[in-house]
């Protein structure tokens, strides 16, 4: 292995006599290259006509649709806690976000390859300081635990940072049972305001087990919930429970606020 | 495509029979290849996906959301021993999956996959593993096939990179803490505290997180080891 040690699928020999033509039908790396595309195309509207062309773009493609904007605190350390319905939305709620939100961290996915789709996408629209900025969510238990540290030292210094609960992207455009722990975690010891979006019609434009192509229509509506807190625990107040009644909490702020979301767009 | 996450028809409960067939300017057809069922597939901008059933032995005409079809899917999903000549069993171990080709990741350095002198690491497997992985550096390992048993992942290598050999690498559910889908392409393992990534191209990372969950359920009831999955 330390022979090649950055050896890529494409390289390989073996796939052919497996059974197959051609090294992969799936193109991994292109979710990566649609967000960053799609970045491009955010920038160079915001430079040609500003936001307002950008959110009008966005009502006359997908019926975009925001309420709540004013929920959104101008200062102070912040927790933005969203769903996660697709790559597109995810891009959305970033957007909506950064406008009132200067310097957001966000979390996101990150593996061994140093694949993370989401950096792709704040690089291409034109942001700073993202090896910073930029927490990385791995998928594997408690390894996030260093990021989580590094976001919490985040919060106490007044930052705001988005992260998605539910772990990753929905298979059935369900919301998704339990939430990972370390939003709740991070809201616990950290005191910050915690802020529920949901978004909804984002899962028919581009369903994980459809990534590409995106469907370029559609009806996305993004809400923006009441802040509130989890309290401001020390360590040794922490418990596995006082954990997941927080998360509970959290969970049950999304999914009320999706609910009345779903209710109001019918 | 749909056949991602319905990965095994929700009527018959064939793995993998289902087929969806695009149909420009015209609602797509799923069908499965076992039981001859046809659904017809309606979008509903703002809401999900619906699957009428138009042709099956009984229930034609049946429209429910993908949700919902899903979610019968899941309903029908049990552990249940198969045969694979290519992973010698122990005795009283069962197979529950087997992959087709995939493709190994691992962190650089790590000596189960290179146990050559030449690695710095050298030395028993899971030595130097680092729990902060913001300076692990991953290298492919080769192509090959993932087996899943009541016992470990067992990885095959067809094609290794290196001096790893072509023996069978396996990975102890005792030892195995958490198992998560990557996007739609990959699994990630978290084995003691060394990280793994197996690339599954050719089928449904979602079969396997299925098997996966069922079979960690199984484990923490006999050991009371916990390993944590994705959602599905």
């Amino acid at each position: 292995m330390s022979s090649a040690p950055h050896t890529t699928r494409k390289d390989l020999p073996g796939f052919a006599e497996l059974g197959r033509s051609e090294p992969s039908p799936i193109d991994r790396y292109g979710h990566a290259r649609d967000r960053a595309r799609l970045a491009g195309l955010a920038r160079f509207v915001n430079r040609l006509g500003g936001t307002e062309l950008f959110y009008w773009l966005a009502r006359l493609t997908y019926r975009f649709a925001i309420e709540g904007e004013a929920n959104i605190p101008a200062t102070g350390p912040c927790l933005f806690v969203c769903n996660h319905e697709s790559l597109l939305t995810d891009a959305l709620i970033y957007v909506t976000l950064v406008r009132r939100r200067p310097g957001l961290y966000v979390f996101a996915w990150h593996n061994l390859q140093d694949e993370r789709p989401m950096y792709g996408f704040m690089s291409h629209y034109g942001e700073t300081g993202l090896e910073e900025r930029y927490l990385r969510a791995y998928k594997a238990r408690a390894l996030s635990a260093g990021e989580l540290l590094r976001a919490r030292g985040v919060l106490q210094a007044g930052g705001s940072i988005m992260i998605a609960p539910e772990g990753e992207l929905t298979w059935d455009g369900q919301f998704q049972y339990p939430l990972t722990p370390g939003a709740a975690w991070l809201g616990l010891r950290s005191g910050a305001t915690l802020v529920p979006i949901v978004t909804t019609g984002g899962y028919d434009i581009q369903p994980r087990w459809q990534l590409r192509p995106m469907r370029l229509t559609g009806r996305i509506a993004l809400c923006i919930g009441q802040p509130f807190t989890l309290g401001n625990l020390g360590s040794s107040d922490l418990t596995r429970q006082t954990l997941e009644e927080a998360s509970q909490r959290i969970w049950a702020a999304l999914d009320a606020l999706r609910r009345s979301l779903i209710q109001r767009r019918r | 495509m749909i056949p991602m996450l319905l990965w095994r028809c929700p009527l018959c409960a064939t793995d993998e029979a289902l087929e969806q067939r695009r149909r420009p300017l015209r609602a797509d057809l799923l069908r499965c290849a076992a039981c001859g069922a046809q659904w017809r597939v309606r979008r509903v901008p703002g809401d999900d996906f619906y699957l009428k059933l138009v042709r099956s032995a009984e229930g034609a005409g049946t429209e429910r959301s993908l949700a919902d079809w899903y979610a019968a899917m899941k309903r029908k999903v049990t552990l249940s021993p198969i045969h694979d000549d290519a992973l010698p069993l122990e005795p009283g171990e069962a197979l529950y999956l087997a992959s087709r080709a995939a493709e190994l990741e691992g962190e650089e350095g790590d000596p189960l996959l290179d146990p050559s002198p030449a690695n710095p690491e050298g030395g028993p497997a899971r030595e130097g593993a680092r729990r902060d992985k913001r300076e692990v550096a991953g290298v492919v390992a080769g192509c090959g096939r993932l087996f899943l048993t009541n016992r470990r992942l067992a990885w095959r290598p067809t094609h290794p990179v290196g001096q790893g050999g072509g023996e069978v690498i396996s990975f102890s559910l005792q030892r195995l803490n958490s198992a998560y889908a990557m996007m739609d392409f990959g699994l990630a393992l978290l084995v003691g505290t060394r990280l793994y990534a197996v690339y599954l191209p050719e089928e449904s990372v979602l079969k396997w997180v299925h098997y996966l969950a069922l079979v960690a359920r199984q484990v923490e009831a006999e050991t009371g080891h916990v390993i944590s999955t994705s959602h599905y």
